[in-house]
């Protein structure tokens, strides 16, 4: 059976969807209403005094968000922020309402939250509930955060940027052209780690090799070395997994010379470092199954007998975020209807539960970097 | 300049692509329209920034987003098995050994979570390259490995049979 072969077979059934003067006549109404509401929205935000940062209306901009001065008792507190709706739900008890949520990415950093929201742009929502645009960057690629929250890698305008994220908005690092051929990892320590894809494939190019780009320091990566990992570092070591003929391996390299320097093909589980912590010590491993596990990564190397610990009886994991060396996981949502009661499970690296938190809906994690 | 110039002609060239990436992305006749329906709207609303780079890519882009989305307000109209008659009934005629393949393949999307059934429909339909692919979904290279992994692994799982799908695919 020939995955494409099907897929295109399946897609033929589709229906005649597009009708361009629908499309437009719609387009046409919202921008009616919103050349008509914008001033009028401008002048009420003045008049009940809500802070605002220019965020794409006319003449100034709208707030993105509005904090509830009260706690929600029906919203429970976990020891990392969630999302449940369009609300973001803090540890401190305060819940921030975003406006026009329909989904994005949120991520926490010491001066605010970093929003990317797909539809509305991105920015910084402070914990006053005002924001600072960053920008429309609607597939634009992925913000990347350095573990810890204070800078962040991204793609713009044809260029791969560096900035450093201040309370007025990002300050530029450094840039380098867009090869094209080379993507964002992730972060090690003070770099930014790239992939290189191989040209010469076309689209079935995959990501052949790794590099380290310091932006404040030398050029663009000189020294390219082999692997295609799922990506994440510490200051010094940068972690991936490999898939020798079928089996997981958990490898750790050295972030200046690329030589590995530990692999560790024997641990009872199957190794997905996109589960690692921001600060690459600790794992989540196969949260798809129905024993999830998880383990110091320091440990796997420095003791050839040490194995993951079971993550607390968490099965499904459908979304985790890491708080040190606590991991938390939603678990039974994601498949069974995002209507369905979730729950969140906090685990420790050793595998004993820390809390258990029932929702009647759908929540999602927001991880924290540098805090 | 008509601020809407050469829309309609590429929503009369690319309208078919669009409406069989949006029936995979959904499974549903019913969303798949709505789909293609809103992401040409919001696209119309950009027309001007966007006609001149990828038109295609950002209506593709605004469908996989809104159809995340939508799944996590509204749940999953699919169900496994909910669509066996229509795959029967619908297409051109199939031999009976293509049409058990495809009620597989539709009861294994229907499992998948809204991400990795985009990245598995980008990859293996589309053949958009994994730079593409994590552009369209606004996330990292990493994290698209991860959803085709996953993606493969639950279809696989849920259904033992697509086993040679995973092999044919990643070859």
């Amino acid at each position: 059976m020939n995955l494409r072969d099907q897929l295109g077979g399946l897609a033929d059934q589709a229906g005649p969807y597009a009708d361009p003067d629908k499309a437009l006549a719609k387009a046409n109404r919202r921008r009616t209403v919103k050349l008509t509401l914008a001033p009028l929205a401008i002048v009420l935000a003045a008049a009940v005094g809500i802070p605002f940062a220019a965020n794409g209306l006319p003449g100034g901009g709208s707030p993105a968000a509005n904090p509830s001065a009260s706690e929600n008792p029906q919203l429970p507190e976990l020891g990392v922020d969630y999302m449940v709706g369009n609300s973001l739900v803090t540890t401190g008890g305060r819940v921030y309402l975003l406006k026009d949520w329909e989904g994005g990415d949120v991520q926490k950093t010491p001066l605010g939250w970093l929003v990317n929201q797909w539809d509305a742009g991105t920015y910084l929502l402070k914990a006053n509930g005002t924001t600072v645009p960053i920008g429309d960057r609607f597939g634009e690629g992925p913000l990347v955060l350095s573990s810890d929250g204070t800078r962040i890698a991204y793609q713009e305008g044809g260029e791969f940027k560096v900035s450093r994220i201040t309370a007025e908005g990002l300050e530029e690092i450094a840039s380098v052209p867009d090869t094209e051929v080379n993507s964002i990892a992730g972060w090690s320590g003070d770099r930014v780690v790239f992939f290189l894809a191989d040209e010469s494939a076309g689209s079935e190019n995959a990501d052949v090799s790794w590099g380290v780009w310091d932006p404040e320091g030398s050029g663009w990566v000189t020294d390219w070395y082999p692997g295609s990992p799922d990506y994440t570092g510490t200051q010094d070591q940068m972690l991936f997994w490999d898939e020798p003929n079928g089996g997981y391996c958990l490898v750790r390299a050295d972030i200046e010379t690329g030589a590995e320097t530990g692999r560790r093909c024997d641990l009872d589980t199957q190794v997905l470092p996109s589960r690692i912590s921001p600060d690459g010590l600790y794992a989540l491993s196969d949260p798809y199954g129905d024993t999830p596990k998880v383990f110091t990564v320091d440990d796997v190397f420095t003791d050839a007998g040490a194995q993951p610990a079971p993550a607390c009886g968490a099965a499904n994991v459908n979304d985790e975020a890491w708080l040190g060396d606590v991991v938390y996981m939603v678990t039974g949502s994601e498949f069974s209807g995002p209507d369905d009661p979730s729950k969140v499970i906090a685990c420790a690296v050793t595998g004993q539960t820390v809390s258990e938190t029932a929702f009647d809906t759908s929540v999602s994690l927001v991880q924290s970097f540098g805090i | 300049m008509d601020r809407y110039e050469g829309f309609r002609e590429f929503v009369l060239a690319r309208g078919p692509a669009l409406s069989r990436t949006a029936y995979l992305l959904s499974g549903d006749h019913g969303v798949a329209e709505e789909l293609v329906q809103e992401a040409l709207a919001k696209t119309a609303g950009h027309w001007r920034r966007v006609r001149d780079g990828n038109p295609e890519g950002y209506v593709r882009r605004v469908m996989v987003n809104l159809h995340t989305s939508w799944w996590r307000k509204l749940g999953r109209r699919e169900r496994p098995y909910a669509d066996i008659t229509e795959v029967i009934s619908g297409g051109r005629p199939d031999s009976a050994h293509a049409t058990t393949d495809r009620l597989v393949l539709v009861t294994a999307l229907a499992a998948l979570a809204p991400k990795q059934r985009a990245a598995i429909v980008l990859r293996f339909y589309e053949d958009l390259s994994e730079r593409e692919i994590a552009d369209a979904m606004g996330v990292t290279n990493g994290t698209v490995k991860r959803n085709i992994h996953d993606g493969l692994r639950r279809m696989r799982t849920l259904m033992p049979t697509l086993h040679d799908i995973e092999l044919e695919a990643t070859a």
